[in-house]
């Protein structure tokens, strides 16, 4: 007869596995006709007095003294799946996280499946930040800014409750069957079957982790990846769940070395590594060059191959133009250049930018030197400082003659290959290179060998980004992205990792990476390069008419148009 | 001072008449569990179940709800008690309603909110029913007014709206059939063709047979539920288990009753409210604890002096004053 419990009107029979609290709470609020506030009410009942969590950003279900049996009862769904609300299994992996960074912490976004939301359904397993296709359907997560604020005394995912809310039930039509009593969702068998092979693939290797082996990277998801991979653990799920899908673990590589140099080898972490690549790059000499080495110092020169005319076009029309604007504007006001090598649409041949782009990879000095925050390479030490006595086995490294002091003077805009076609620096004379007096520690002997490696796969991710960056010009356009974003995203998408292990007579080395160990195809075939000279002479005109008519106006709102028209080339023309 | 065992009788004596503690199949139980089947089977959204009070009406609802399921599977019912509840407003009817079903946001929102809080719980359990219905009992129906049915007709048409069906069972005194006449007098037919279509009549025990029977049941019944000791052990033990039956007492029991109906000559089809025959059977068994023994004979006296003490009598004469006043109001008009 009557319940003798408290009950609500929830449906029994459509709660899902691995369910997020934002979800579960806006169809709560839509069922029961009740505010949030009636949800979260019921929500710090179930999470207890205490409030106990392991980290400040677990998801709400992970509350140490979570009453999954009173939620069971209240609406009436079975307890097992109740359980599987909560990732406790996946939450707190320390093998992983000390190897990779790893967390299951969610960045503040709202971030969806479109198929799940579609079928009444989101997890906390969409919102993982290095997590970027569904576990379900593979499908690309999208990405929302979730403006909502935090709610007093509960965890930061149950701030979804509003958005899902108004998508289900207020504004659109997204989840078709919303408002009928035969909600249309998702089925349970399937979330489960898929959860699984995404927990164990995690478990497994972190069982399987031992200190006898060391992660390289600064991409936890690719790390992730290479661990798994690595072990053996990987699966279809766990593989789609990433964008480095793609990843190819590369032939070991084999060192030999003492158990004692193998030893301290692991026990440098990601960052002893990446600090090494640094030193390494700046101080290599070209002679007896390594193969990254080559590949770099050749690659400007690649760039230029059939551009060589429009580069001359360029920087011809270019300092003409430059006469007349820097005349302009020491007597008038300020006159913006029209070209502007850091837009794809302000060039006349996208060579121009292209090449800027790897002028700003290659200008890493300054940023190692200042270790200034906001500076593009320090996305690779994710943003910290990080000195060479932080390494905890330097010692034992210097000891070992696996890393030397180095002394001596690193130049400064050695790299700045675009510079003389930069608006602004045509008639600067005083521009010097500079040189700066530095020391630091550089890999020697075996460390140098795996930095040369490393740096192997790293200058090839440089070079497809750039690749990638320039063939998606025309999408970054419509997209409101800038190209050194784009090629910033693509680097740290495409960022390899590796795994440093010991074997019984020394070291091996196992590089996972995205792109292959070659040189995209940059040229262009005969019949199109004349297409392009024509297209690069007409663009290139098209940039000057724009300046010009920018001026032109300049001049009638000044009241000079007669004065001065025996300084302007628009005249002499 | 009371002795323990004495507490445990006065006990088990009052939840008897409470009617709380367990149900007792009578004959009159099972025609009525039949009538539901019936109903509940063939797409009824409504029935009256009436007759006078102390009948065990309640008792017998409770226990066909029970028990039906067994029959046609599982289906949510929601026990309504109407009276002394102030439901006057259609915020506060929704609100009693949710309260019955122990609803954790029973007092939060408008009329609306309550309703259609109310209504979602119904569907979401009716949908997962194989009858694809809800039940509410209402009981001490007589009381409901008439907008709190057009406000159950609205429940109705929203479940049917969901492809499942509301059926309200109203039980209550025999006003209830007159409110039936009232309402369509008054040309709310939809409201009667919706709930009231269907009919019973709940009378007592109406001959020797049901009585052996009820008591037969009563003989059966394992109580406490979960022990083995029969329930008339818990007052004579020695006795039943010499071989006493309690169906033995029938035929003194009904000449008891018989003697008093016979007493006030009432010109009517006997009958004896489950209440007075517990009351009867209860006080029986307390007087004979005393006497228990391995062979036990029931004096005539003791069966007699506790169906005097049931109550069965003043309820008699209180249902002879209202057939007096029944007859003389309709000789006037
Ligand atoms: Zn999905």
């Amino acid at each position: 007869m009557n319940p003798c419990y408290e009950t609500t009107s929830w449906r029994p029979g459509t709660l899902r596995a691995y369910e997020s609290v934002g979800s579960i709470g806006a169809k709560y609020c839509y069922l029961n006709k009740v505010k949030p506030r009636e949800f979260y009410n019921l929500i710090l009942e179930l999470i207890g007095e205490k409030n106990r969590y392991i980290n400040r950003d677990d998801f709400t279900f992970d509350s140490l003294d979570f009453d999954f049996s009173k939620l069971s009862k209240l609406f009436n769904e079975p307890l097992p799946i109740v359980k599987k609300l909560s990732l406790k299994a996946i939450n707190h992996l320390p093998n992983l996280r000390k190897q990779t960074g790893y967390s299951l912490a969610s960045n503040e976004d709202f971030a969806y499946c479109p198929i799940c939301l579609a079928n009444g359904y989101h997890s906390p397993l969409h919102q993982i930040s290095w997590v970027t296709n569904c576990f379900i359907h593979n499908e690309a997560l999208i990405n929302v800014v979730n403006k909502n604020k935090s709610i007093k005394n509960l965890h930061t995912d149950i701030k979804l409750l509003s958005n899902l809310y108004d998508i289900w039930f207020v504004e659109s039509e997204i989840w078709e069957s919303a408002k009928s009593y035969d909600w249309h969702l998702v089925d349970n068998k399937l979330i489960e079957e898929k959860a699984k092979l995404f927990i164990q693939a995690l478990i497994n290797t972190e069982s399987a982790i031992t200190n006898e082996s060391t992660t390289i990277g600064n991409n936890i998801e690719s790390k992730l990846l290479v661990l798994v991979e690595n072990l053996g653990n990987s699966n279809s799920v766990f593989k789609a769940m990433h964008q480095n899908k793609s990843m190819r673990l590369g032939e070991p590589i084999n060192f030999i070395c003492s158990n004692m140099v193998a030893d301290t080898l692991v026990k440098m972490n990601s960052k002893d590594f990446i600090l090494f690549m640094y030193s390494r790059q700046i101080t290599c000499e070209s002679e007896n060059a390594p193969e990254w080495k080559v590949a770099l110092d050749k690659l400007p020169s690649i760039l230029r191959i059939n551009h060589k005319n429009c580069l001359h076009e360029y920087r011809k029309t270019f300092e003409q133009l430059e006469k007349t604007r820097i005349s302009w504007c020491r007597w008038n006001t300020y006159v913006h250049p029209p070209y502007d090598m850091e837009s794809y649409d302000r060039v006349p041949c996208q060579r121009i930018a292209t090449l800027n782009l790897l002028q700003t990879i290659l200008n890493f000095e300054d940023s190692l030197v200042h270790n200034s925050h906001g500076n593009f390479y320090d996305s690779r030490l994710g943003g910290m400082d990080y000195l060479f006595q932080d390494i905890e086995v330097l010692n034992d490294l210097i000891t070992s003659d696996l890393a030397k002091k180095w002394v001596g003077f690193i130049v400064l805009g050695q790299h700045q290959i675009m510079k003389k076609y930069t608006p602004g620096y045509v008639f600067n004379t005083n521009d010097e290179a500079d040189s700066r007096r530095t020391s630091m520690y550089v890999p020697h002997d075996l460390l140098e060998e795996i930095i040369d490696q490393l740096l192997l796969a790293l200058v090839y991710v440089w070079i497809w980004a750039l690749y990638e960056t320039e063939m998606n010009r025309e999408n970054l356009a419509n997209q409101q992205f800038k190209p050194v974003q784009y090629l910033k995203l693509m680097i740290s998408q495409l960022s390899p990792s590796a795994i440093l292990e010991k074997t019984h007579n020394g070291l091996q080395l196992k590089i996972g990476t995205m792109v292959p160990y070659k040189t995209p195809d940059w040229f262009i075939n005969k019949d199109d390069l004349i297409n392009h000279y024509l297209n690069v002479q007409n663009k290139s005109r098209e940039l000057e008419v724009t300046f010009d008519q920018v001026l032109l106006e300049r001049m009638k709102s000044a009241n000079l148009y007669q004065k001065s028209t025996n300084h302007l080339r628009i005249y002499s023309r | 001072m009371v002795d323990a065992q004495t507490l445990e009788h006065t006990k088990l004596s009052t939840r008897l008449l409470a009617g709380r503690d367990f149900l007792v199949k009578t004959p009159q139980c099972v025609s009525y569990l039949k009538q539901m089947h019936t109903w509940l089977t063939t797409g009824s959204q409504g029935a009256l179940v009436h007759g006078r009070p102390r009948l065990g009406k309640t008792s017998a609802t409770r226990w066909v709800l029970k028990v039906i399921p067994n029959l046609i599977g599982n289906f949510p019912v929601v026990e309504v008690p109407i009276r002394d509840q102030h439901i006057a407003s259609e915020r506060a009817f929704f609100q009693h309603l949710l309260r019955c079903i122990k609803h954790r946001e029973a007092m939060k929102g408008s009329a609306g909110d309550k309703r259609d809080r109310f209504s979602e719980w119904l569907i979401a359990r009716a949908k997962r029913s194989p009858i694809n219905a809800a039940v509410l009992f209402f009981d001490e129906a007589h009381l409901l007014q008439d907008h709190q049915y057009s406000w159950l007709l609205n429940i109705g048409n929203e479940l049917d709206k969901n492809g499942c069906r509301l059926f309200c069972l109203l039980v209550g005194q025999p006003e209830l059939a007159d409110k039936k006449l009232k309402l369509i007098e008054d040309g709310m037919e939809q409201i009667v063709g919706r709930f009231m279509v269907r009919e019973l009549e709940f009378s007592g025990i109406s001959s020797q047979l049901d009585l052996v029977a009820t008591l037969t049941e009563y003989q059966e019944t394992i109580y406490p539920i979960d022990s083995d000791t029969l329930f008339a052990e818990n007052f004579i033990p020695l006795a039943v288990r010499g071989g006493f039956k309690l169906n033995s007492i029938g035929p003194a029991m009904w000449a008891s009753f018989e003697k008093l109906w016979i007493h006030f000559r009432i010109d009517k089809e006997m009958s004896i409210p489950m209440h007075y025959f517990t009351s009867a059977l209860i006080g029986t068994l307390n007087s004979l604890v005393k006497h228990d023994a391995h062979s036990l004979v029931v004096p005539q006296e003791t069966i007699t002096d506790s169906v005097n003490a049931s109550g069965y009598k003043d309820s008699l004469r209180i249902l002879l004053a209202s057939l007096d006043k029944y007859k003389r109001t309709n000789s006037r008009s």
